[in-house]
């Protein structure tokens, strides 16, 4: 049984289908990649696996469980965090009130005083600017934070949307880093990207949406010809 | 000038930054701009009314377990059906909820005025420096602090406090970590509940009667107090509603008298003139939406 499943999923906004028929899963310890252009769906299918928006049909497993058609909060304590796009971080909160409010659904707060110190050691910008607030962090400190809150409610599966957009690549490369750290003690992970090479070259396995749908699946596991055939591919089929 | 006309402003600017804070802190959470919220003060006034005779603190306690009562059942019944609605359809709620509030508290005390006995161990005067300073102000005074400190304290250190500055900022992401919107919009009903019905004892203290229709004036000063203090900032509220006070009690004082009856219109001409070099309000929150 995979962790997440989802199945003819399709997603609507008014009459404009965004995404048509979605078949995706992402198992146990597993890095899987989500790739594709601007505008394919990305981002919806995320809102749809976190509870944001409610696709028309289709079913979403969560270990088995129908997630599909639940509350954000109640998805988030089954164990599925998200770090959306643009981060929003809460720019108006301190460093350290991002991450109490990122506990929200575990119920011991002395247990969520200890994961934020741990945080905090884990990213050091982030104890070193603990009482800062938020808006004040750069982008890639903010995405550190963005990440850091999603970790705090200690989930099963981490769902992240174009945490690279906007960054440096230096710090991209921060972010990969940890995402690989993150894999290895064993997080599950959903990545969405555009940046394909990068992603293709870090995840376990990639799926390529097109317009509304997967069009490609295929196991990656840092296979740096197939990253690379793959970006020029799609590269390609960008510009087409 | 005499500055004895200083102390009254200052008086009058501190119940006016409560009354801004209790309507501001709803709309900052949910965006709506409760009209309705001048009539929890209405309430308050005729829970002094009912509790006058009781010990000092159970008339507080007591007015205070009263409008937050009714605070909540507004949120409960009136405000949580339209959530989701447009700013429009909450506007409109919330008028029609004030509208019934006075006629229910009409048939309930009737037309007439209600009589309130004097609190006279407010009026009781000190004078420092050739100033002359009422109880009634000193308390005012001391009670927006405490207000203000407590406020702070709660919205910081608390984590419904933290929550609820969370919601104010990105209600849809609050939902993403998890934070329950009903117990945090309850949670703004029960301080802005709590600050009406302070608001109507300092208030009320220095009247002698309450009216189905008391609490009138009192949400459009609070409402325009907001609005230049910058929506959606508690700062910017308890200093926009502190402005309103104070230059409203200048004019007054100052102005000669053929030209005092129009205190008023001077007053929202400063207001209009405000929002022209600054629309944003004193303190401009990000992304707010009236
Ligand atoms: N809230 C919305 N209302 C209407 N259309 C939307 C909304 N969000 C996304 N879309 C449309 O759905 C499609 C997919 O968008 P999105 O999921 O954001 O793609 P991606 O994340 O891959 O860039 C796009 O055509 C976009 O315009
Ligand atoms: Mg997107």
């Amino acid at each position: 049984m995979s962790l997440l499943e989802l199945s003819g999923v399709r997603i609507c906004y008014g009459n404009a289908v965004a995404v048509k028929a979605l078949d995706l899963h992402v198992d146990e310890g597993e890095f899987v990649a989500l790739i594709g252009h601007n505008g394919v769906g990305k981002s919806s299918t995320v809102k749809a696996i976190a509870g944001v928006v409610k696709p028309t049909s289709g079913s979403i497993k969560f270990e088995g469980n129908d997630i599909l058609g639940q509350q954000p909060g109640a998805i988030l304590r089954r164990g599925i965090a998200v770090v959306p796009e643009g981060r929003r971080i809460f720019t108006r909160l301190t460093v350290g009130e991002n991450l109490t409010v990122g506990g929200t659904v575990r119920s011991d707060r002395v247990e969520v005083k200890k994961s934020s110190a741990e945080m905090m050691a884990r990213f050091p910008v982030l104890g070193k600017y603990a009482d800062r607030m938020a808006g004040l962090l750069s982008g890639g400190e903010q995405q550190q934070l963005a990440i850091a809150r999603a970790l705090m409610s200690k989930p099963r599966l981490l769902l992240l949307d174009e945490p690279s957009l906007g960054l440096a690549p230096q710090i991209v490369e921060q972010v990969f880093d940890l995402l690989e750290e993150l894999r290895k003690q064993g997080s599950s992970i959903l990545l969405v990207e555009q940046n394909a090479a990068q992603a293709i070259r870090a995840a376990d396995r990639y799926y390529l949406m097109r317009t509304g749908g997967v069009i490609e699946s295929e196991a990656a596991g840092g296979d740096q010809a197939k990253a690379d055939q793959v970006e020029s591919a799609y590269l390609h089929f960008g510009k087409a | 000038m005499n500055p004895q006309y200083i102390v009254d402003a200052i008086g009058t600017g501190a119940l006016y930054s409560l009354m801004t804070l209790g309507l501001a802190l709803v709309f900052s959470v949910m965006g709506l701009m409760n009209f309705a919220y001048g009539q929890l003060v209405m309430i308050g006034g005729f829970s002094i009314i009912l509790l006058r005779s009781q010990p000092w603190w159970l008339l507080i306690l007591g007015t205070i377990l009263v409008v937050v009562f009714f605070s909540l059942l507004m949120e409960r019944l009136a405000f949580r059906p339209v959530r989701n609605a447009t700013a429009m359809t909450m506007l409109v709620t919330s008028f029609a909820l004030a509208q019934f509030l006075q006629q229910l508290a009409r048939v309930a005390f009737g037309a007439n005025p209600k009589p309130l006995e004097q609190f006279s161990e407010l009026s009781v005067q000190y004078e420092f420096a050739g100033l002359i300073v009422s109880r009634q102000i000193i308390l005012t005074l001391v009670t927006t602090i405490l207000v203000l400190i407590g406020l702070a304290l709660l919205l910081r250190k608390t984590n419904i406090g933290i929550q609820l500055r969370a919601s104010t900022e990105d209600v849809g992401m609050a939902a993403l970590v998890g934070i329950k919107s009903n117990r945090v919009i309850a949670a703004a009903f029960v301080i802005s509940g709590t600050i009406a019905a302070i608001v109507a004892i300092l208030f009320f203290a220095t009247r002698t009667n309450v009216s189905w229709s008391s609490g009138d004036s009192i949400v459009l000063i609070a409402f325009v107090g907001a609005v230049i203090g910058g929506l959606g900032s508690m700062v910017g509220a308890a200093l926009g509603g502190f402005l309103m006070g104070f230059v409203y009690t200048m004019l007054n004082a100052l102005l000669p008298m053929e030209l005092r009856v129009f205190a008023d219109a001077f007053l929202y001409t400063l207001v209009i003139m405000v929002l022209l070099i600054r629309p944003g309000g004193l303190i401009a929150a990000k992304g707010v939406r009236v």
